[in-house]
């Protein structure tokens, strides 16, 4: 890279890519992979992603409530399960569900780019909701879980590679050292609040004697 | 007068059928492709074809032998046995396999087994079965409802007939299915073995096998074993006076010909399908297939022994070695020359070593004799599909590279913005294990080191799960426009 590009580009850390630059990258060190129709995909300053094959779904005959801190692996396959829907087959979505869905598309941020995967809007419009945890750090690599859930009153039928999604790229203001991996997700993943270390803690304040007291 | 009255019979053919309807509805609701769709349909045709017969031959029963009790009593009973008899055969051999794929009911490599099927033949509904043998399998049902319903079909009245005919006919002829170790189901690195049995069933339908069975067998190896069973001698009795007997003094020599006869032949057989499907599996997908074969032996804790149903392990990989030579990869510039190279000076002495006897001696060098010719002509026959080491050359490094940086190999050049061509099945399968083989130490230091080496390999295996899934949807994809 001239040092006239790396000069514009530390110039404009922060802001969103444009289509060109998303096209530059791209070639460069961006992977997002399979686009299917790129000249549909990539937007202005956006890429639209589409919906993968698997999905994490809710048994909810047998959950009562979620206590996050209980959330390990074996608990949580208790009350989810995973479900596969090939491509050609649809999804139901009904009112008030939530299910986890991926990206079809295998994505690896170099180190200086984060994103954010946001609804399209015209699928926000009939009540879906793409995602909620929406920000994407710089250096991930794998397919994004999406949150899905329907907002609407009706059922949705979702189709494996439909463009349910967008993702919006960004500089980040300087290199960010990325973290080794744990896992490189190819689906939709289960939560993993179980193995936050605030548990601990927040566990003991609940048996502290209060100050009053 | 029966044990059993007619109507407990009659009863039960009801029963059954209900339980199995209920049974099928259940599987129905959890099945997610298409070929287990076409079985279901297929068991449902029987189910409403014997219900059908169960009704009309009681009818005809009863005003057939109105007079007469005893016959009608006899013909109701082997009307219901029969009846029984079917779904009982239903229920242990056709919803056995039905269950079996309950246990697993999402495979990424579906779409691509059934699209090669497709390929060969449009009537082909190919799907993948689980199992709990540590084994790898092929069934092949080609019209298992007309089998099934045949011999019904002079009870039946005309519009029972001419309904199940155009029912079946709407439905694929052949269901295709693949046994594969459920332990195995989340290693695409192992399951290349599918490869094998995918083969099989070229070979079947192509016929491959009758064209290329050795026309006669290895005769001094034939002779040699009649005369040595002629003298075997028999156990003596104990504590008998006799003098000792022969096998030939019991039987005649004629009679020991031709019972070894058909022995050794039905091994030439079933060896000359297993050498036709390894053949027909190592061009089809190149090395990966070598590779995983070797890993399922080790996993098998295989013995290099001949067996009547496979020729010994130590032959099986020294003619799929042969192939790769001739396919160019001993002589090509590739990651995995030298291993391959390495592993046929290790086979061919293994070969040397391995013991045949009896029946097994007279198919081994049946088939020694007739190799050459045989891998001839089903060379000629896969040279379209061929995976030669130039073809590798050209497409598996790319996949490694993506692979070596924790990155799914989907497309042949993923910086390419358009007319990006996804990566072939064959590129995928050898990418993974070239870099498994190779240059694991790359893909392994990208992890944390907490995570253990097993999770690491599992994530191999998800990452080239993935790339089969979407290469496959790619070009499915491809083929909308």
């Amino acid at each position: 890279m001239g040092q006239d590009k790396i000069a514009e580009e530390a110039a404009t850390r922060g802001a969103v890519l444009t289509k060109q630059e998303i096209r530059e990258r791209l070639l460069r060190d961006l992977v997002i992979s399979p686009l299917l129709e790129p000249d549909l995909q990539i937007k202005d300053a956006s890429v639209d992603i589409r919906l993968g094959t698997s999905f994490i779904v809710n048994k909810r005959p047998q959950l009562s409530y979620i206590d996050p801190k209980d959330l390990d692996a074996s608990r949580i396959r208790e009350f989810q399960q995973t479900q596969f829907v090939p491509f050609g087959e649809r999804f139901f979505l009904h009112p008030g569900h939530l299910v986890l869905g991926s990206t079809f598309e295998f994505m690896a941020l170099p180190k200086d780019l984060s994103g954010f995967v946001l609804s399209r809007s015209c699928y926000g419009r009939i009540g879906l909701l793409v995602a909620t945890a929406t920000f994407v750090h710089p250096g991930w690599q794998g397919c994004l879980t999406l949150e899905l859930e329907n907002l609407g009153e009706v059922p949705i039928a979702l189709r494996p590679g439909s463009r349910v999604g967008q993702l919006v790229l960004m500089r980040a203001t300087t290199m960010t050292e990325v973290p080794l991996l744990k896992v490189i997700p190819v689906g939709p993943a289960y939560s993993t609040l179980a193995a936050d270390p605030d548990w601990t803690r927040l566990t003991a304040l609940s048996k502290a004697p209060t100050a009053n007291k | 007068m029966s044990l059993l009255s007619t109507t407990a019979f009659s009863s039960a053919v009801e029963q059954k059928l209900h339980t199995l309807r209920l049974l099928l509805e259940s599987y129905e609701r959890e099945s997610v492709d298409s070929g287990w769709d076409e079985f279901i349909q297929g068991l449902t045709i029987i189910l409403d074809t014997i219900e059908a017969f169960s009704r009309q031959t009681r009818d005809r029963c009863e005003k057939q032998y109105a007079d007469d009790a005893s016959a009608k009593e006899q013909n109701l009973i082997l009307y219901g046995k029969t009846s029984i008899q079917l779904l009982n055969n239903l229920h242990t051999h056709y919803f056995a396999l039905l269950d079996k794929r309950a246990q697993e009911p999402e495979h990424f490599l579906l779409p691509t087994i059934q699209y090669v099927a497709s390929q060969m033949d449009d009537s082909v509904r190919a799907t993948l079965l689980p199992d709990f043998e540590y084994n790898y399998g092929y069934v092949g049902l080609e019209g298992f409802v007309t089998k099934i319903l045949a011999p019904l079909e002079q009870e039946l009245d005309k519009t029972t007939n001419d309904s199940w005919h155009e029912r079946v006919a709407k439905i694929s002829r052949w269901t295709v299915l693949r046994q594969y170790p459920m332990m195995e189901r989340k290693s695409v690195l192992c399951l290349c073995v599918l490869a094998h049995e995918i083969a099989h069933f070229v070979d079947h339908h192509e016929n491959l096998y009758v064209n290329h069975l050795p026309s006669k067998l290895d005769e001094k190896s034939f002779n040699d074993l009649v005369k040595q069973l002629c003298e075997m001698s028999l156990p003596a009795a104990v504590g008998g006076s006799n003098p000792q007997l022969t096998l030939e003094s019991v039987f005649t020599q004629e009679r020991i010909r031709t019972d070894t006869l058909t022995e050794c032949l039905k091994r030439v057989e079933n060896w000359t399908r297993e050498i036709i499907a390894d053949i027909l599996a190592v061009h089809a997908i190149g090395p990966a297939y070598y590779f995983s074969l070797c890993e399922f032996f080790a996993r098998a804790a295989a013995e290099n022994r001949p067996a009547a149903s496979h020729p010994a392990m130590a032959f099986r990989m020294n003619l799929i070695l042969d192939e790769l030579a001739y396919l160019g990869y001993f002589s090509a510039e590739t990651a995995i020359s030298s291993l391959l190279r390495d592993a046929k000076t290790l086979v061919s002495a293994e070969e040397s070593k391995t013991e045949h006897s009896g029946p097994d001696m007279v198919a081994y060098q049946t088939l020694k004799s007739a190799l050459s010719a045989m891998q001839g002509g089903i060379r000629i026959f896969c040279d379209k599909f061929s995976y030669k080491a130039t073809k590798y050359q050209r497409e598996v490094s790319g996949a490694v590279v993506a692979l070596s940086l924790g990155v799914v190999p989907i497309e042949e050049h993923p910086r390419q913005l358009s007319g990006g061509k996804p990566n072939t099945v064959p590129a995928v399968l050898n990418g993974g294990w070239e870099l498994y083989k190779t240059r694991y130490s790359d893909f392994a230091g990208l992890f944390d080191p907490q995570v253990s080496e097993l999770a690491k390999l599992d994530d191999l295996n998800q990452l080239l799960f993935k790339a089969i899934e979407s290469t496959e949807a790619v070009r499915r994809w491809d083929r909308t426009r």
